[in-house]
């Protein structure tokens, strides 16, 4: 039995659709991780799960059982919110023991509680008889992980908990709390916007676009093997490179706008004549004395382990990940061709579908 | 903080002491006034403090400053009533009417903010005569009851506190929520810890009124144990076939000044606090 199901779940905002019927079962202690781009629907979807919103149509379960009608104290869950969410008022030993007291536990296990929770989120104890206020960012978010982890709840809600840090202590954190997940084995939703937290943190990823769901799998599927040319262009970064072309009559090459031919993957077969979008991965690209793609150089950001490429010609601009230092400058001509047995990816230029399914599966 | 120097330094100063002895002043004679004998301030004021101070407290208090006033003593117990009555009496009723609209959704909501809204427009002086008739037909003429309840509705403090709790977060309401707290618990748990500053602020500013107001108690009271002292002070002055005892007066006036006195010097840091700091 899944710990979660979405059925047909919608949302609308009087007559603003704002979901279009999500379908999604997470496991018992699964790391689930969703994106998407600002507004597509990700908080609503979680605050529907917790019960902070109303849930227009369909339903939703945890652990078997209906929640829609629910409030979020029946629910069993636990969220830790952007802005950490903190009561400002009390000591950090009581935002912690709030909702316990609330559920009118004895003190002692109040207190056994919270001290197993500072240990594990590595707090100073010294901590506890401060005001939120008194801590730094990091600090906070602790505490806030810590208010949802002495609730033992059986399904953790995090709403892009990391995006208030600056940089260094968000790997930090992250790294925490997939400790924390592996230590806990809770059933864990993630909303994030950031593309590291996505590839990494999760045992899977769900991409969602304005109200739907795009695509459904462990991320390096996601990855490889991307459903439509959303999220092919979402996941990644730098994002894929999107060039228009047709298939050519044989269907064993694809025409692109500017006149190159590649060659097509194997494994399908390929309407003559069909219009496509070709994606190809910035590190798939690599720079050759003879090949298909002829551009001008615009500038190099060497990141130190590799450097970015962008180069332009007429058809548009295309980022290439060259390995160690790049030496061209801007205004070189250079050019590019498709690595050795490196994908492209095809999607109909009409359904934004991908054509060919080589061995990753693809969802609906 | 800018570093002043020179005239941008001494100018404040200079409007500062100037303040301070058009305010100081007049208290400065009430104060060396109620130390004389009646007779000691026909003709001439006196410049420095006689030595019946106690003497025209005691009399005051206990006996009245006119042969035939109330006490001050009881005048100032009823005044203290009426503006602690107004002032937490508005407290409450606007907290927990701001507090409704604010985070319930029921039905009519946006009509009952703005019928509270516009008796702005209406203020007691406004009012005075059906309110006069509300509270003659209900029997509370000469009560405490007469003197305060008509009061304590107020928009301005309602509306006070619908904008304070627009400045807490939803995040707040909804990790209390998700906590397990209810509607109630919310208001005592959050709400109310988190409005102490603008509670302060506005017991200080509605005491003040409370205890300053004039009209309302000379309308709804008429035995003299039910007047409160600013009344009592208008009274002392326009005794008939008598030279008005300015000693005696004077003595009322300080009395009358210590009760606000004394809560705004004890809700200064509170008060201050909540236009600087608001805790959130
Ligand atoms: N209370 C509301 N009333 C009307 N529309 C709303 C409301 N809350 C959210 N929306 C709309 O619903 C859509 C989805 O919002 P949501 O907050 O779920 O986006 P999101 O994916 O979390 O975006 P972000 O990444 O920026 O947080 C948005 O278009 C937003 O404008
Ligand atoms: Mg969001």
């Amino acid at each position: 039995m899944a710990a979660i199901e979405f059925e047909k779940v919608k949302k609308a905002y009087g007559s603003d659709a704002v979901l279009h019927g999500i379908d999604l079962a997470v496991d018992k202690g699964e790391f689930l991780i969703v994106v998407g781009p600002s507004g597509c629907g990700k908080s609503t979807l979680l605050r529907m799960l917790a019960g902070l919103e109303e849930i227009s149509d369909g339903t939703i379960s945890i652990g078997g059982r209906v929640v829609n009608k629910l409030e979020p104290r029946e629910r069993d869950i636990a969220m830790v919110f952007q802005n950490y969410a903190l009561y400002p008022h009390m000591s950090v030993y009581n935002n912690m023991a709030y909702g316990l007291k609330i559920r009118r536990m004895p003190k002692a296990e109040i207190k056994a509680r919270i001290d197993k929770a500072v240990e594990i989120l590595q707090l100073d104890p010294a901590m506890l008889q401060r005001r939120p206020r008194q801590l730094s960012g990091g600090q906070r978010q602790r505490v806030a992980m810590g208010r949802a982890i002495v609730r033992e709840p059986s399904v953790f809600l995090f709403d892009e908990p990391l995006s208030n840090l600056d940089a260094k202590l968000r790997v930090q954190m992250r790294i925490e709390i997939k400790r924390l997940h592996q230590l806990l084995g809770i059933t864990t939703l993630y909303v994030t916007h950031d593309q590291v937290e996505a590839m990494t943190l999760g045992e899977r990823l769900v991409v969602m676009n304005g109200g739907h769901i795009e695509q459904v799998g462990p991320p390096s599927e996601v990855y490889d093997w991307p459903a439509t040319r959303f999220v092919a262009g979402f996941i990644g970064s730098p994002a894929m490179n999107f060039m228009a072309g047709t298939i050519d009559d044989s269907g064993e090459y694809v025409i692109l706008e500017g006149g190159e031919r590649l060659a097509l993957p194997a494994g399908a077969a390929y309407a003559a004549g069909r219009a496509v979008d070709v994606g190809i991965r910035p590190e798939h690209l690599t720079a050759v004395a003879d090949g298909p793609f002829s551009l001008s150089v615009e500038l190099v950001e060497n990141l130190g382990a590799d450097s970015l490429l962008h180069a332009y010609n007429e058809q548009g601009a295309m980022i290439c990940r060259l390995p160690g230092h790049s030496s061209l400058l801007p205004g070189q001509r250079v050019t590019l061709d498709v690595m050795r047995d490196a994908p492209i990816h095809l999607f109909d230029s009409e359904t934004q579908r991908r054509l060919h399914s080589g061995s990753g599966r693809s969802n609906g | 903080m800018v570093e002043r120097r020179g005239l941008s330094r001494v100018i404040p100063h200079i409007v500062l002491l100037a303040g301070l002895l058009l305010v100081g002043f007049p208290i400065a004679i009430a104060l060396i006034a109620s130390s004389h004998t009646a007779a000691d301030l026909v003709g001439h004021f006196p410049a420095t403090f006689g030595s019946h101070l106690i003497d025209n407290y005691r009399h005051v208090l206990l006996a009245g400053s006119t042969n035939k006033g109330a006490p001050v003593a009881t005048m100032l117990w009823n005044s203290l009533v009426m503006a602690l009555g107004i002032s937490i009496g508005k407290i409450v009723i606007s907290i927990a009417s701001a507090y409704a609209i604010v985070y319930f959704r029921f039905p009519l909501r946006g009509l009952c903010f703005w019928l509270i809204f516009v008796t702005l427009m209406l203020p007691v002086q406004v009012r005075i005569l059906p309110t006069y008739q509300v509270v003659a037909d209900l029997h509370m003429l000469d009560s405490y009851s007469g003197l305060i309840v008509p009061l304590i509705a107020s928009a301005t403090a309602t509306f006070l506190f619908r904008q304070f709790f627009f400045t807490l977060p939803d995040e707040l309401l909804e990790a209390a929520r998700i906590d397990g707290a209810g509607p109630l618990r919310f208001f005592w748990d959050m709400v109310l810890p988190l409005s102490r500053t603008t509670i302060a602020a506005l017991f200080v500013v509605e005491f003040i009124y409370g205890w300053n107001l004039y009209l309302w108690p000379l309308i709804v009271t008429t035995r003299e144990n039910m007047s409160t002292i600013v009344m009592g002070i208008q009274h002392m002055v326009v005794v008939a076939d008598q030279t008005p005892s300015w000693n005696w007066i004077m003595a009322t006036a300080v009395l009358a000044i210590l009760p606000p006195l004394l809560v705004v010097i004890f809700m200064q840091r509170q008060f201050v606090k909540s236009f600087v700091e608001p805790e959130k």
